[in-house]
């Protein structure tokens, strides 16, 4: 039983942290270059 | 209000604590995903206090589990909310702990000198797991009784000691009212004592180390 709220939030949180804390990264990266 | 404060600072010595809060800053790498952590634990009170709640009504026997559930939900004052945020909180919460793990992986948090916090913190995710596999079974529903089924079945698969796991997770050869006060009682004692010594060492620890270096 798929509930389809459930579904689409963890889907986008995972999706939306993995993609910020690589972009932070980026930006961490840029700074101290 | 001064005198009150003098009181508790005279025995206490609170201001020694008051100084180590304040003492603490916030460096500057720290962004919104730091913030995780410190979510699961809010999920982790929210359940505390609801499933606190829903221990008043909730009967643990295979006869009237979905009963008194089905009560919570139809006759009991906000038991439909208690319940649901209950529910939803325990996804959450699995959720957060899982983001808050990426943060920790991806920012190098784990490393020496903070491997213990990370172990600590390994053993609160089988602990949250644990949790969500105990809680899904307790309605005792179809998909609850087939799911506690399945899951006690699983150790049945490891050579030599397993049967004696199965046994010991049913306390009987088959599914029944065993497993269901044994599930009852990780669920509602075991688990969340557990959950609190581990959670204490693992804040102490970040407490004491601080918050992980810039990348």
């Amino acid at each position: 039983m798929i509930e389809l709220l459930l579904f689409g939030i963890i889907l986008g949180l995972i999706s939306c942290v993995l993609a910020g804390l690589f972009v932070s990264a980026y930006y961490q990266y840029k700074r101290n270059r | 209000m001064a005198v009150i404060y003098n009181w508790f600072n005279d025995r206490l010595e609170i201001q020694a604590v008051a100084d180590d809060i304040t003492a603490k800053y916030v460096p500057p790498h720290v962004n919104l995903f730091y913030c995780l952590g410190g979510i699961t634990l809010t999920c982790f009170l929210i359940q505390v206090a609801t499933g606190f709640a829903l221990t008043f009504y909730y009967r643990p026997t295979v006869g009237e589990a979905l009963s008194s559930v089905r009560s919570i939900m139809l006759d009991t004052n906000f038991g439909w909310l208690i319940r649901s945020v209950h529910r939803w909180c325990a996804s959450m919460m699995v959720l957060m702990m899982v983001l808050h793990v990426f943060r920790v992986y991806l920012t190098g948090g784990f490393k020496n000198p903070r491997e213990s916090t990370w172990v600590t913190g390994v053993i609160m995710a089988s602990c949250t797991v644990s949790f969500g596999v105990t809680g899904y079974s307790l309605p005792w529903d179809q998909v609850g009784y087939w799911a506690v089924k399945i899951v006690t079945g699983v150790p049945e698969a490891i050579p030599v000691i397993g049967p004696a796991i199965v046994q010991l997770l049913r306390g009987n050869s088959s599914v029944g009212q065993a497993t269901l006060t044994r599930f009852y009682s990780l669920h509602t004692f075991v688990l969340p004592l557990l959950t609190a010594v581990f959670m204490l060492g693992h804040f102490l620890m970040i407490r004491k180390q601080g918050i992980s270096g810039p990348l």
